[in-house]
């Protein structure tokens, strides 16, 4: 025990000296959550769009004939949140033409999204054709203003044209029955049943990086460029067995990335980010770090210098880290690109991270999320105890 | 009464694949003295030292160490009383010294103060720094201050001096003394015929991996080269060169120095300044010395070490 605490302490020690390695390990994953976490920040959330309702209409006020004050409560009720659901619309609305003035100025400022404006004699109109009155007078129509150009305008004017067709649907069946049915509309928010946060998506993609950069970067480091500057020769030398060496390297890069695990984690969840942290989460997340650390072990037997090495390495985190789903989702990339992703440990480990701090449910199964891992981990430490190299 | 044996070599060989590294070689290291392998780069000096410290396997041959025999490698017990100055010293980066020498003394049982070993090899000063920052003649200091920490009966140096000034040279030789004086036994390798002069109690000279004399310095010399040596700088050609081989018989020509062996020393340099007078050559530079390890080496291989 003491020769790996006194291996684990030097190679501790040297690590958190080294301001490139720190930065690698420790700052550049934490950036990376900062940077991707505030420019993807609205993925996934649900969108709302703002609306001026200028309800000019001035017959039938108050009756039961007030056709405007349906349509302009079906939108209200639109607007309205309920339960932990944004409403879809924001909506002002004003009766007078300098509310219309108003609204128009501010839909071309991009203040608001759409204008809607029902006519002066709507009523009379509707009440007319409703009751096959021949009753001459000029289609005096619902408009709707929309800025050219613009994906929120472009919704807004989805929803309230949904709406309206909605109410002359129903004018246009129910036409002579007196009964008007005001139509029921359903809230069409974009969120899912299961509230999806791309920020504790990202944030548990970026432990699992974290993770990976350590054991790929670190251990090659420490069996590599050691080995090549013939440190690991001077350390034999002394009273202490290779296996010493490895466990109290081992252990050093594990305390690196429980320290990691906690600064992305404390760094995550200032963002915004809720992560479960249950037993499962713990076990998981134990099974990440050693299941990741062959990966080093691999590329320190795999490569012959520390400059293949760490080309190899490089080689590996790129591939791991953008095919593994880590910081986006890989359901719709082409289907080669879907089947490495679906080879590599990282992708398992991702769903399996997401599934147990309870991000979103995992696309692959919990089994696989164990085993393929696993299965990386004893086939690159195997290799690694036939092939690798004290002396070069 | 006869010294204590530490290291007895029997007939030991290692090969790469065609190259025989070492071929055969045996010797005994006695405790308290300053014991050397001498040989030019590539003779096995090193590839020996290497066995010895564990690094490498044999092929065969019999090593005993401390009175056990070695199989495959050396066992933990006998590098806790070794201490090793390899060729090349690095040490994990970013550390201190001080950090440096305590986590090769936490590796031994009854190592000395970290302390005392930054005095013997005088990094006080630099005790603080980290190792990337020390100069070549520090960074050799501080590989003999991990050597010596753990207060070891045995210290191996493989080319100790090698690539530093006059001066840190000077400072590692004065080094070595000392650790001797304390009683400790030190197997030195070099290719500096100066070094193993003046530090050595016994000498093998190592050459295509395999011994080609042994004895002290003084035994060396004398059985090798009792003569005295005649150099001399010499303005001429080689045909005149060659009239002066006819009289004094074996001549080394290093560029425009010629040097020579004297047995009758009045009587060999008349001849020599009778030859230059009677064609005319400049003589410059002319010396007489007793001879050394590299005529030593020089008259068993024709070959200087250097080469």
């Amino acid at each position: 025990m003491k020769y790996v605490s006194t291996i684990f302490k030097a190679l501790f020690l040297s690590n958190l000296k080294s301001p490139s390695g720190l930065f690698w390990t420790i700052i550049f994953p934490v950036i990376l959550l900062v940077i991707l976490g505030s420019i993807f920040l609205n993925v996934g959330k649900s969108i709302s769009v703002k609306v001026s309702i200028v309800n000019e209409s001035s017959t039938f006020k108050g009756s039961n004939m007030d056709f405007a004050s349906y349509i302009v409560k079906a939108l209200r009720n639109m607007s309205k949140a309920t339960d932990d659901k944004v409403p879809l619309l924001k909506i002002e609305s004003g009766t007078t033409s300098r509310f219309l003035k108003k609204s128009v100025k501010e839909l071309k400022l991009d203040k608001i999204d759409a204008v809607l404006v029902i006519p002066k004699f709507f009523n009379t109109y509707i009440y007319a054709r409703t009751l096959h009155f021949p009753l001459k007078m000029k289609n005096e129509p619902i408009e709707i203003y929309t800025r050219q150009n613009s994906q929120s305008s472009n919704i807004a004017f989805s929803i309230l044209d949904s709406v309206v067709s909605a109410f002359n649907k129903k004018f246009i069946e129910h036409s002579g029955i007196k009964k008007l049915v005001v139509p029921k509309i359903e809230y069409i928010s974009l969120k899912k049943s299961s509230p999806f946060s791309y920020l504790n998506f990202l944030v548990t993609g970026i432990i699992v990086m974290a993770f990976m950069t350590v054991a790929l970067f670190g251990v090659t480091d420490d069996l590599l460029v050691q080995r090549e500057k013939k440190v690991l020769r001077r350390i034999f030398v002394a009273p202490i067995d290779r296996g010493h060496y490895l466990l109290g390297m081992t252990l050093s890069n594990l305390t690196l990335e429980v320290f990691q695990f906690a600064l992305i984690l404390i760094v995550g969840m200032w963002m915004g980010a809720k992560l479960n942290l249950g037993l499962n989460a713990i076990l998981y997340i134990l099974l990440t770090l050693v299941t990741t650390m062959p990966l080093g072990f691999f590329v320190a037997s795999f490569a012959k210098s520390a400059n293949s090495g760490s080309a190899l390495a490089s080689m590996f985190n790129f591939l791991f880290m953008f095919l593994g789903g880590l910081f986006f989702p890989i359901t719709n990339v082409p289907f080669a690109v879907k089947a490495i992703a679906y080879s590599i440990p990282t992708t398992y480990l991702a769903n399996g991270l997401r599934a147990a701090m309870g991000v979103s449910p995992s696309p692959t199964s919990i089994y696989l999320n164990i085993l393929v891992p696993v299965l990386w981990a004893v086939v690159m430490t195997l290799y690694s105890v036939r092939y690798f190299k004290w002396e070069v | 009464m006869a010294k204590e044996t530490i290291i007895e070599v029997n007939d030991l060989k290692k090969h790469y694949g065609h190259v025989k590294a070492v071929d055969g070689i045996s010797f005994k290291v006695l405790k308290g003295e300053v014991f050397t392998l001498l040989g030019p780069n590539g003779a096995g000096k090193t590839t020996t030292l290497e066995v010895l410290e564990g690094l490498k396997t044999h092929d065969s041959g019999k090593i005993t160490m401390f009175g056990k025999t070695l199989r495959t490698n050396v066992p933990l017990e006998i590098r806790e009383r070794i201490g090793v100055v390899l060729q090349e010293n690095n040490f994990i980066e970013h550390l201190t010294v001080t950090e440096i020498l305590k986590m090769f003394k936490n590796l031994y049982p009854s190592p000395l103060k970290v302390n005392e070993v930054l005095k013997i090899v005088s990094l006080q000063e630099k005790r603080k720094a980290r190792v990337e920052k020390l100069s070549g003649g520090q960074r050799q200091r501080l590989a003999i201050g991990t050597a010596l920490i753990g207060n070891p009966d045995l210290i191996f140096m493989d080319e100790p001096t090698t690539g530093l000034d006059p001066q840190a040279r000077r400072n590692i030789w004065d080094m070595i003394e000392k650790f001797k004086n304390s009683g400790k036994t030190i197997f030195l390798t070099t290719h500096y015929m100066e070094e193993a002069e003046m530090l050595s109690d016994y000498v093998y000279i190592m050459d295509h991996g395999k011994i080609i004399a042994n004895g002290t310095p003084r035994e060396l010399v004398s059985s090798f080269g009792e003569e005295k040596i005649i150099e001399a700088r010499v303005n001429t050609n080689n045909g005149k060169i060659s009239e002066l081989k006819e009289i004094l018989g074996d001549i080394e020509i290093e560029e425009s120095k010629v040097i020579f062996e004297a047995s009758d020393l009045p009587k060999t340099m008349k001849s020599f300044l009778d030859w230059a007078e009677a064609n005319s050559v400049e003589v410059e530079d002319l010396s007489v010395r007793q001879s050394n390890l590299e005529d030593v080496f020089l008259k068993l291989t024709g070959r200087s070490l250097r080469d």
